[in-house]
C-alpha cells in the first residue's frame, strides 16, 4: 500500500492549493471587478485565490522548519478507492439506468468488497437494501427515484 | 419573565408531528453517537436534505436533536467499548471504561446520562434567557458590521483550531473560494461555472457536508473494519449507588457551567469543554492520581460539559447568524433554504421556529434519558453489526438523500469529488469544518462586503465607523497578533532546540 510521509503530503497538498488559488486568480481577471463605490463580481475570487496562493506558499515554507511530520499516511487503501470508484460509476448511470438496479449493484459490490458473505446473501442483502432505500425515500419521503430504462 | 411566555407559546405550538421529528433527530443523533465512525456532521449532513421538504420549524428540531443526541450516544462507546462514538466523549473513555471493567458500566452510563441532562437543560435555560436581549442588540449592527464580525468569526475560527493555524486558514479561504462558484447576485455574471448550467445556482452544501464528513469518514474506516468486543450491562446493575450521586453532583453543576460558557466560543466547543473540566476535576480531587482508574468525576464533569455547549452554541448562531461550531452550520443551511435568515432579525420576524425549538430541545432531553438508560442494552446491541454491513446502507442513505436535495445526478459525483478531497485532507490533518463555515458563510461575507462598500460609495472608513465594527475590527487584529505571537515564538524555540 502507498505510504506517504506527512511532510510530504503537507507539501502536495499545499501544492495542490497554491494552483487552485492561482487558476482561480487566473480565471478572475476575466471578471469584471469594479471599482471601490460598485465592486464587481471578480474582486473578491481574485482576493481569494491570492490569499490562497500565499497560505498555500506559507504552508510549504514553514514545512521546511517543521522538524515533525515524519509519520507515514497510507492514502492508497484498495477498499477506500474501490467504494469511491464504485461510487462514481453509479453518479454516472444513475439516471439513464436507474436507481434501484443502480442501488442494488452498488450495495452487492460493498458487499462483496467488504464482507465474506457468499453470492447468494450478498445478492438477496442487496436487493433487500435497495427495495428498502426506495420505500423509504421514494414512497415515504417522497423523494421520486429516477426509474431509468427499466421502469 | 417574557422569555417564560414565549417558551409557553412554544410549547403551545409544538405539534405531535416535532415531538415526532424532534424524537426521529435524538434517536439517529443517539446512533450515529454510539456507532464509532460516524460523527454527529455526517449525522446532520444525511439528514439535512430532508429537512427541504419540512417545515422550518420541524427541520431545525431535527438537526439540533441530532447534535445532544449524539453527545449523548458518544458516552456508550466510551464506557463500554473504549472507543469515543464522537470526539467530544474522548474524556469519557478514560474512567468511564475503567469503571466498566471494574463492573461498574452502569453507573458510570447513568451518570453520564444525568449528566448529560442536567447540562443540555441548563444550556438550553442559558439559551433562551441571553439569546433575545442579545438579538435586540445586534438589530443595530449594518453590513459594514456584519462583515467584520463574520472576518473575526472566521479567524477565531481557525485560532481554536488544534490543527496548524495556516492549514486551518487555508480551509476558511477554499471554503470562501468554492463558495463564489455561480451566478453572481449582484450582477447576474457567472463565475467558474466553466459553462456548466448545472452550477449556476452554485456548489449546493448538501453533496459538500455529506462528501467531506460522510462519505470520507466511509472512505477512512474502511481501511480497518474492526470487530468489537463489547462490555454488556445487564439492567439491575445500572443504578447508581448515594455514593456515585453525592460524587457526582458537583462535577456536573462544574461541568455544566463551564460548558455554558465555552459554548458562546466560536470553534470546537463541545470538544474543548470536555478537556478543561476532565482538568478542573483532576485538579480539584483529593487524589488526582487515580484519575484515569475509574473515578465517576472523570465521567461526570466531562459528560456534562459537552452537552452544556448544544445551547449556548446555538446563541451566535441566532443573535449574529454565525455558526459557533461546525454543526450549526448545517442548521444555518436549513434555514436558508426555507427563506429564514439567522441572526438578529429572526427572533422577531420568526418567533415559533426559535421558540419552538427551545420547547423542543427540552423534550428531547427527556427523551435521551429514556433512550440512554432503560434502552442502552438496545443500542449496545447495534455496536455488534458488523462495519461491512453498515458501510452500504450508510453509502445509499448518502446517495438517495443528495439527489433527494436537488434531483441532479451531478450532485452525486460532486459528493463523491468532496468525499476525495475530505479523505485526503483528513490525512494531513487539514480542518473540515472550517472548510465548511468557509462555504456556508462565504457568500455573506462577500455580500455584506459589498452591501458596505457601496453604501460608503467605497470608502473604506465604513469599517470603521461605529463603535461595533471598530470593536470586531480590533479583536480580529488581537487575534492575528496572538497567532503572529505564538508562531513567532515557536520558530525561536526550535531554533533554540537546534543551537
Amino acid at each position: 500500500m502507498p505510504r506517504l510521509t506527512e511532510r510530504v503530503g503537507d507539501y502536495v497538498v499545499a501544492a495542490v492549493l497554491f494552483c487552485v488559488g492561482l487558476s482561480a486568480l487566473i480565471t478572475a481577471q476575466n471578471m469584471p471587478a469594479g471599482t471601490f463605490g460598485e465592486v464587481g463580481p471578480g474582486f473578491f475570487p481574485s482576493i481569494l485565490g491570492s490569499v490562497l496562493c500565499l497560505v498555500s506558499l506559507a504552508i510549504g515554507v514553514s514545512n521546511i522548519w517543521n522538524r515533525g511530520g515524519r509519520e507515514t499516511v497510507s492514502i492508497a487503501h484498495r477498499d477506500s478507492w474501490a467504494i469511491i470508484g464504485g461510487l462514481a460509476v453509479m453518479a454516472v448511470l444513475f439516471n439513464p439506468v436507474g436507481a434501484l438496479p443502480m442501488i442494488g449493484l452498488y450495495v452487492l459490490f460493498l458487499l462483496k468488497l467488504l464482507s465474506k458473505l457468499s453470492w447468494i446473501m450478498c445478492i438477496v442483502f442487496a436487493a433487500a437494501t435497495a427495495a428498502g432505500g426506495y420505500v423509504i425515500f421514494d414512497v415515504l419521503l417522497g423523494i421520486p427515484l429516477p426509474g431509468g430504462m427499466f421502469f | 419573565m417574557e422569555a417564560f411566555q414565549y417558551l409557553y407559546n412554544g410549547f403551545a405550538a409544538l405539534t405531535w408531528m416535532n415531538i415526532f421529528y424532534c424524537f426521529v433527530g435524538v434517536f439517529w443523533g443517539t446512533l450515529v453517537g454510539v456507532l464509532p465512525g460516524l460523527g454527529p456532521m455526517a449525522g446532520t449532513a444525511l439528514l439535512l436534505p430532508l429537512t427541504f421538504k419540512m417545515d422550518p420549524t420541524s427541520g431545525i428540531i431535527m438537526l439540533a436533536g441530532v447534535f445532544y443526541g449524539a453527545m449523548y450516544g458518544g458516552s456508550t462507546t466510551s464506557i463500554l467499548l473504549n472507543m469515543p462514538g464522537e470526539v467530544a466523549s474522548i474524556m469519557t473513555c478514560r474512567d468511564g471504561y475503567q469503571m466498566a471493567r471494574q463492573g461498574r458500566a452502569g453507573p458510570a452510563l447513568v451518570i453520564a446520562a444525568l449528566g448529560s441532562f442536567v447540562g443540555g437543560s441548563l444550556s438550553i435555560l442559558a439559551l433562551m434567557l441571553f439569546a433575545p436581549p442579545l438579538a435586540q442588540v445586534m438589530l443595530k449592527i449594518g453590513p459594514g458590521e456584519e462583515f467584520a464580525l463574520m472576518i473575526l468569526a472566521m479567524l477565531l475560527m481557525s485560532y481554536v483550531s488544534d490543527t496548524s493555524k495556516l492549514k486551518t486558514l487555508a480551509m476558511a479561504v477554499l471554503g470562501m473560494l468554492i463558495a463564489t462558484v455561480g451566478m453572481d447576485p449582484f450582477t447576474g455574471f457567472m463565475r467558474y461555472t466553466f459553462g456548466f448550467p448545472e452550477f449556476a445556482e452554485g456548489f449546493g452544501i448538501v453533496p459538500i457536508a455529506i462528501g467531506l464528513f460522510g462519505v470520507s469518514e466511509i472512505m477512512v474506516n474502511a481501511e480497518n473494519i474492526l470487530s468489537v468486543e463489547v462490555l454488556k450491562p445487564t439492567l439491575k446493575s445500572l443504578l447508581p449507588k448515594w455514593k456515585d450521586m453525592k460524587d457526582s453532583a458537583a462535577p456536573i453543576a462544574r461541568g455544566s457551567l463551564l460548558g455554558m460558557v465555552f459554548g458562546f466560543v466560536p470553534g470546537i466547543s463541545h470538544v474543548t469543554s470536555t478537556f478543561v473540566s476532565y482538568a478542573v476535576e483532576k485538579k480539584l480531587a483529593k487524589n488526582p492520581e487515580e484519575f484515569g482508574t475509574g473515578r465517576i468525576e472523570g465521567v461526570a464533569g466531562p459528560e456534562s460539559a459537552n452537552n452544556a455547549t448544544t445551547g449556548t452554541s446555538l446563541i451566535p448562531l441566532f443573535v449574529l447568524g454565525i455558526p459557533a461550531i461546525p454543526a450549526t452550520a448545517l442548521y444555518l443551511s436549513a434555514l436558508l433554504v426555507h427563506g429564514i435568515n439567522p441572526g438578529p432579525q429572526m427572533i422577531q420576524d420568526h418567533p415559533q421556529v426559535f421558540w419552538g425549538l427551545i420547547a423542543s430541545m427540552y423534550i428531547g432531553n427527556i427523551l435521551l434519558v429514556i433512550l440512554n438508560v432503560p434502552m442502552v442494552g438496545f443500542f449496545v446491541n447495534l455496536l455488534r453489526i458488523p462495519y461491512c454491513y453498515l458501510v452500504p446502507a450508510v453509502m445509499v442513505a448518502c446517495v438517495c438523500g443528495v439527489y433527494g436535495a436537488s434531483f441532479k445526478p451531478i450532485d452525486i459525483v460532486l459528493m463523491a469529488i468532496f468525499g476525495v478531497i475530505g479523505y485526503l485532507l483528513r490525512k494531513f490533518q487539514f480542518d473540515l469544518p472550517v472548510l465548511v463555515m468557509g462555504v456556508v458563510l462565504g457568500d455573506r461575507i462577500e455580500m455584506s462586503f459589498r452591501r458596505a462598500m457601496s453604501i460608503s460609495e467605497g470608502e473604506l472608513s465604513v469599517f470603521f465607523k461605529s463603535s461595533f465594527s471598530r470593536f470586531f475590527i480590533i479583536a480580529a487584529v488581537v487575534v492575528v497578533a496572538l497567532q503572529l505571537i505564538a508562531w513567532l515564538l515557536g520558530f525561536r524555540t526550535r531554533q533554540g532546540d537546534k543551537g
